[in-house]
């Protein structure tokens, strides 16, 4: 038996409810540890206390009060049966009415909103036709700069270099292309 | 048989059910300073002890249909004040919390309960009263409820397992922790 088996005993120790072998065993404990000894003693001792506890009693005025309370009652409890309302699914006739009224007109708001469906989802806007787009002014400033200009020159030279090339290295990739076939 | 005891708990509700209303006055008699210690113990208030057993026995003037005697009356009785008691204690909890909240950082005028030594206050016996008393309310719920039931009302494990609807093993694993736990506690006041 360790500790904490030794703890899980003591109330059943105490009020002799042990089987003989668990008994035995734990009075080898107790013999073992003589600490446990003097736990053992001491709840015995706070168990004593809590039942020598006294008896808290009620004030005098108690029953007067509780016949109030009780008259109180059994003339409350048959009025609330005789005004007792049908119930529509837990709710009182007033409250669900209203409740439907909400989400009726919750329902029709958002119908409302709901944008109406045409024949063409694509169709163009008729404020947006090609008679109405506005010409470019005749004498309005080159979309392109110098440097722009250059740039595409500069891009246009290097694509030539780059089609050279690969017209050299064709030649050279078919050689081993035909190489690798007749391997 | 004396005449006081007549009748048994569970023939005085069968009686009450019946429409005897001293049947109900008869029961109120024999319980109200068992469940007043049991709740005063529980809830450590004069004031509010009172009140949750007169809730409790109204319960049982309202409900009394509600009884079947498959169960001891005792323990329908129990049950009912144990319930009210934990709700009352939960309601405190919230409304500490509440107050303390309001009160903020910098506000240091409020005083938690004391549970320092008072030496001279009380003769002994008072004293070691008080001290166990307060011993109690440290311990958690699930525990104070059995140990007051057991050590304090000395109702049998199978009482106290129907009362708080937990199996009979987990009942006696409770009482022997919760009583470990209190003599902890009480060591500290010797």
């Amino acid at each position: 038996m360790d500790r904490y088996q030794f703890e899980g005993y003591i109330s059943d120790y105490i009020e002799n409810s042990l089987s003989i072998a668990k008994r035995k065993e734990f009075e080898k404990y107790l013999a073992e540890h003589p600490e446990s000894k003097e736990q053992v003693e001491a709840l015995r001792s706070t168990i004593l206390q809590l039942k020598n506890l006294s008896t808290v009693k009620t004030s005098d005025e108690f029953m007067v009060k509780l016949q109030q309370r009780v008259a109180k009652q059994r003339y409350a409890v048959p009025v609330r049966q005789e005004n007792r309302m049908p119930m529509i699914f837990g709710f009182t006739p007033l409250t669900a009415g209203m409740m439907s009224l909400v989400v009726l007109a919750i329902v029709f708001v958002g119908y409302e909103l709901m944008p109406s469906r045409s024949s063409n989802p694509i169709a163009i806007p008729p404020q947006i036709t090609t008679n109405n787009v506005m010409p470019a002014p005749v004498n309005s400033a080159p979309m392109i700069s110098a440097s722009t200009e250059s740039a595409i020159a500069e891009a246009q030279e290097d694509s030539s270099v780059v089609e050279e090339d690969l017209q050299h290295i064709s030649p050279q990739l078919e050689e081993k292309i035909n190489y690798v076939k007749t391997q | 048989m004396t005449d006081k005891h007549r009748y048994t708990d569970e023939e005085l509700i069968a009686r009450f059910q019946k429409g005897d209303e001293n049947a109900y006055t008869e029961l109120v008699n024999r319980y109200r300073d068992r469940l007043m210690t049991f709740v005063y113990r529980f809830v450590s208030d004069m004031e509010q002890a009172e009140d949750i057993v007169q809730d409790a026995l109204v319960k049982v003037y309202t409900h009394k249909h509600y009884y079947k005697e498959v169960a001891k009356f005792s323990t329908w009785v129990y049950t009912i004040a144990g319930n009210l008691a934990k709700t009352e204690l939960r309601k405190r909890k919230r409304r500490q919390t509440s107050s303390l909240s309001t009160l903020g950082l910098d506000d240091k005028d409020y005083e938690l309960p004391s549970v320092e030594l008072e030496t001279g206050e009380y003769i002994q016996g008072e004293y070691t009263e008080k001290k166990i008393q307060e011993a109690i309310q440290l311990l958690p719920l699930h525990f104070r409820t059995v140990i007051i039931l057991r050590d304090i009302q000395e109702l049998s494990y199978e009482e106290i397992s129907n009362i708080v609807s937990v199996p009979l093993g987990t009942v006696k694993s409770r009482i022997n922790r919760a009583r470990l736990q209190l003599q902890e506690a009480l060591k500290e006041y010797k």
